[in-house]
């Protein structure tokens, strides 16, 4: 039977692996705009480290582990991948966020001015977000849909807050 | 394959406490119910390892309760982090739904679909309602607050990059 320890210890590793090269890479991406999008440039980053499960599980199982040791490794990995990928998603865009480090440090019209944050500025920027993401595409200076993905993610969470009862 | 799915039955315990508490108390801020849920989740997991311990210990299901956990961890985590999407209509999805029902527009068209209200005003009143002000009011942020702050400061300094925008 495979210790508890040695799996957890794995992932660990990978999650650990998984940020230091998210630093790493940013910084380079940053400097090189290897990918456009930051969001799409995590998302190679962390599957980059699936595929690496996959061939440690084939070529190299080093711990011995079982199949079911991998599927179990696999889901969790990608879960917390998931869950970075959203952390870091926040410290982008979220405007709760960016008010309470406006606030933090005190910032000028912080919070006596609510509306200090310009609202096409906001739109703009998840506009170019979107295009960067192929969700959208421009033409002649028109926004069409590219593709649906997020849109169906969109209708999932829709379907999420009726369970809810969120009306708001 | 017992360690996933009693993981997950951890997490719908979880899901469905979250379920009870927004349908019938609809709460206005999201950190405290989500809170709770969780708090009662891990009571559940509390007791069902007691029931197990006690009652089921000749039953032989070999699986890791610890494994057990982390995995509903991960989820519940993801769920947490989902839920401000769910809780309300995120501009670049309700961009795309705007693009899906009206067909293509203008960056301008598609600005006036945003009122400040909605965008700024809703999050600070949020950000009220999940006691992140101290006393109260809006002149000052509560020590969680901070905490969120500065965790996110340095995160982005480790990144190299510059504040969100929001």
């Amino acid at each position: 039977m495979v210790k508890d320890e040695f799996v957890i210890f794995y992932i660990l590793v990978l999650l650990i692996t998984l940020f230091i090269l998210h630093i790493i890479g940013f910084r380079i991406n940053k400097k090189y705009r290897i990918i456009n999008s930051d969001l799409l440039f995590i998302v190679f980053i962390g599957n980059i480290l699936n595929i690496l499960i996959v061939f440690e599980f084939i070529f190299i199982n080093f711990y011995e582990f079982f199949l079911i040791n991998y599927i179990y490794i696999y889901i969790v990995y990608n879960l917390f991948f998931y869950c970075y990928l959203q952390f870091f998603n926040m410290s982008d865009t979220a405007r709760r966020i960016k008010i309470l480090i406006d606030m933090y440090q005190k910032k000028e019209n912080s919070f006596y001015k609510p509306h200090y944050i310009n609202n096409s500025e906001i739109i703009r920027y998840r506009l170019t977000r979107l295009l960067d993401l192929k969700q959208l595409k421009i033409i002649e200076s028109k926004y069409y849909l590219s593709s649906k993905i997020l849109l169906h993610i969109c209708l999932c969470l829709l379907i999420l807050r009726r369970l809810l009862g969120i009306k708001n | 394959m017992v360690t996933i799915l009693v993981g997950i039955l951890f997490y719908l315990v979880f899901f469905f406490i979250s379920i009870i508490i927004w349908n019938f108390y609809k709460p206005k801020g999201e950190i405290k119910p989500l809170l709770i849920s969780l708090i009662i989740s891990f009571i559940f997991i509390y007791l069902f390892n007691i029931i197990k311990n006690y009652y089921f210990y000749n039953v032989n299901i070999i699986y890791s309760n610890t494994l057990s956990i982390i995995l509903y961890m991960a989820i519940t985590t993801a769920y947490i982090l989902t839920f401000p999407a769910i809780n309300i209509l995120i501009p670049s999805f309700k961009i795309l739904t705007i693009i899906n029902t009206k067909g293509p527009l203008k960056s301008e068209e598609i600005i006036e679909y945003f009122s400040a209200s909605e965008l700024i005003d809703s999050r600070i009143e949020m950000l009220k309602n999940d006691g992140l002000f101290d006393n109260n009011s809006y002149n000052n942020i509560g020590v969680l607050g901070k905490i969120i702050a500065i965790i996110f400061i340095i995160y982005r300094k480790i990144l190299g990059a510059s504040i969100g925008k929001g």
